[in-house]
């Protein structure tokens, strides 16, 4: 088992490398420098700088040198200091700006996976095991529904009905009174009464596949060989099932989270942008527009590395829960 | 009866009916079966492919999925500490069942590859039966009886092997698992279904000899479910032969050898190269097994039978059981002197 994980982070490595490049070249790629963006804006605000001054800005990010070069740099003080470069539009370091917004992001991202696996599990067994009933097609539908729904919309049309009934306007994280105060629990409260909206609004859009997964397999699952030795040994039947099929089916489930993340990371981005949040999605968008690439590529680098990281840390989670994945595994 | 001491029953099953009700049609998979197993004895079921063996041994345990499937009638009777219980009256999920499976009747099959769960050790499913019923104090009591049992049906290692994963077994050594596993509270009854039938011949052997000298020590009675008649000759004391969902010859092991009565068992004989004499030119029994879908109403073996009597085979109504000679029942018009 160590020498796998051992195995995998080091397979991992290259990966992180070919990432941290493709954000380099997005850095890289919009027509005209950030310089030229840079000094553009300061002279729509009506300040002109003079060739020297740019040229000085040139040198300060080593601009003047070939791409490898700058990309050694880049890296380089990312690796060694933490530092990503320096933000255009917020005039603030790049690292600052991502700190700040990070963990939002990845406390949603989180919480999302955790509420689809909390809706989709239950329902995915009870779909199976009581196959074409009525509760099995309602399931279903839901799980359609919440799959075809845009998000966007659907935290629009969950925010407006929560602010007819109750009057409570779920715009941001916080309340106005909360925002930028220091940690309390009635800022904590206030931001339970929030965030929920974002978790749950990004969750229905994984829990249908999920759900479908699941049933599957289950349906698959417990009418295999194995169920009715045991059945045959005498166990009662809900501990037959939750023991036996269902974690067999819960695996291939372990193995989605892989690629469920980049979902849930682009729909936080998404759901972040409609209902205003203070995630990292609005920073990338407003980023983007402003051809701020600093910020923008490193964004893309944090949030694709987080993905593989997670990725990696559900493989190893499969490994273990599965015998024969980790003998496989641990074989080859 | 072959043998009328009903102390020594251990099981009988009289006229059971399991059918499965789809939207198609109706599937009389076993239609009026009667077999008895006497304590220590083994009987051997033998039929073609699709006659209900599996399906009779399964009702035994209920573990008929339902629906479709359905005991529809009949009696399935466990005679245990002088008292007699019916099966057939029980609900599948009922206590009552389950008390029954696994520790009064093990059950093995024929798929040793996918019959054990694939994420728990072999130990951990033993000794699961074995706290299930109750028959240890606590786990590591269990664990050291589960060594002992693999010990027993002759895996090597059995301290380290506790702990392997059933894909860490080969398929003779996983069958021998199960066999540990359907023994583990000594069952009076042990039901094998082909228990035998993907594994290769040697590894068949040994897994017959291992079964024959648990029988020898622990005193249980075998259900032996096979198309192999060499196997059954071999091992089983009395004999069932079952067509169509019927149960159409029983007699002592023996007498259906040497005596075999029923046009469809004396064809089987004639399909197979004979056991102890000569070898013989082989017939093939003519004609397909209709679908069971569709059964004929006389006599089902009818449209294969070289001896079809036109208006008395085919008569509307199940096929009266003879006694032909004592303790060797046949459902044959030939043996029915009212007839013939
Ligand atoms: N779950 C089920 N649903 C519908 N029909 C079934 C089901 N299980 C068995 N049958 C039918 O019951 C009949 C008897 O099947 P069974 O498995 O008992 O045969 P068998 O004698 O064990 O044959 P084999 O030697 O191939 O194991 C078959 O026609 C089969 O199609
Ligand atoms: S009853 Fe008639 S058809 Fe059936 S086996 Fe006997 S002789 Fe053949
Ligand atoms: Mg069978």
């Amino acid at each position: 088992m160590r020498a796998f994980i051992v195995r995998r982070l080091i397979l991992i490595i290259p990966l992180l490398f070919l990432i941290s490049v493709i954000s380099f070249v997005t850095i890289l790629l919009p027509p005209g420098s950030y310089v030229e963006t840079y000094v553009q804006n300061l002279e729509r605000t009506g300040f002109i700088m003079d060739q020297g001054q740019i040229e000085a800005i040139y040198k300060q990010y080593g601009l003047d040198q070939p791409a490898v070069l700058q990309y050694v740099l880049w890296m380089g003080n990312f690796l060694l200091k933490g530092e990503m470069g320096r933000s255009f539009i917020y005039q603030r370091p790049v690292k600052d700006v991502i700190m700040e917004r990070l963990p939002m992001s990845a406390i949603i991202a989180l919480a999302s996976l955790v509420v689809t696996w909390l809706i989709a599990v239950p329902i995915g067994i009870y779909s199976a095991l009581r196959q074409y009933s009525v509760g099995d097609y309602v399931a279903t539908v839901i799980g359609f529904v919440g799959l075809a729904l845009p998000n966007f919309l659907l935290a629009l049309a969950i925010g407006y009905w929560v602010f007819a009934g109750t009057g409570r306007a779920i715009t941001g994280l916080f309340s106005i009174e909360y925002k930028g105060a220091p940690w309390s629990i009635d800022k904590f409260v206030d931001l339970l009464g929030n965030i929920w909206l974002p978790i749950v609004v990004i969750a229905s859009a994984g829990t249908a596949s999920l759900i479908r997964i699941l049933r599957a397999t289950l349906l698959d699952e417990k009418n295999k060989q194995y169920v009715t030795t045991t059945r045959a040994k005498g166990l009662p039947e809900r501990r037959l099932i939750m023991k036996y099929p269902v974690r067999v089916a819960i695996n291939p489930l372990i193995s989605t989270i892989g690629w469920t993340l980049p979902f849930i990371v682009s729909g936080e981005i998404i759901v972040s942008q409609t209902l205003g949040l203070e995630t990292l999605g609005p920073v990338l968008l407003a980023a983007a527009l402003g051809e701020d690439m600093f910020l923008v590529g490193s964004i893309v680098m944090i949030l694709s590395s987080l993905t593989v990281v997670g990725t990696l840390l559900s493989d190893i989670l499969l490994a273990w829960v599965d015998p024969r994945i980790r003998f496989e595994r641990i074989r080859t | 009866m072959p043998k009328d001491n009903t102390t020594d029953l251990i099981l009988e099953i009289k006229n059971l009916k399991t059918h499965f009700i789809l939207n198609a049609g109706t599937i009389r998979a076993v239609d009026g079966v009667d077999l008895t197993i006497s304590r220590g004895k083994t009987l051997g079921v033998i039929g073609e492919s699709g006659c209900g063996k599996s399906v009779t041994a399964h009702s035994i345990l209920r573990l008929i999925p339902s629906p479709p499937g359905e005991i529809v009638d009949g009696e399935i009777l466990l005679h245990r500490d002088g008292e007699v219980i019916d099966i057939a009256k029980l609900k599948p999920t009922e206590e009552a069942m389950r008390n029954i499976r696994g520790d009064d009747i093990g059950m093995i099959f024929q798929e040793p590859m996918t019959s054990f769960g694939p994420l728990h050790t072999i130990g951990d499913q033993i000794t699961e039966t074995i706290l299930i019923h109750k028959k240890a104090a606590d786990k590591s009591e269990a664990k050291s009886q589960a060594v002992d049992l693999l010990r027993q049906v002759g895996i090597p290692n059995p301290e380290q092997r506790v702990d392997g994963y059933p894909h860490e077994f080969s398929g003779g050594m996983r069958q021998r698992a199960m066999i540990a596993m359907a023994l583990c509270c000594s069952p009076m009854l042990l039901i094998a279904d082909e228990p035998t039938t993907s594994l290769d011949v040697t590894i068949e052997a040994q897994i017959l000899e291992l079964l024959a000298d648990l029988q020898a020590q622990t005193g249980m009675a075998i259900m032996l479910i096979s198309h192999n008649l060499a196997i059954v000759s071999e091992m089983a004391d009395d004999i069932a032969v079952m067509y169509l969902g019927k149960r159409v010859e029983f007699g002592t092991t023996d007498a259906i050898f040497d005596n075999p009565l029923h046009p469809y068992t004396q064809g089987l004989w004639r399909s197979i190269p004979s056991v102890d004499g000569p070898l013989e030119k082989l017939v093939p029994i003519p004609g397909v097994v209709p679908s069971p879908r569709d059964l004929p109403s006389g006599c089902v073996f009818a449209s294969r039978c070289s001896e079809f009597m036109p208006g008395i085979c085919d008569q509307p109504k199940p096929v009266p059981i003879v006694e032909a000679d004592p303790d060797h029942f046949v459902a044959c018009y030939l043996y029915d002197n009212e007839q013939v």
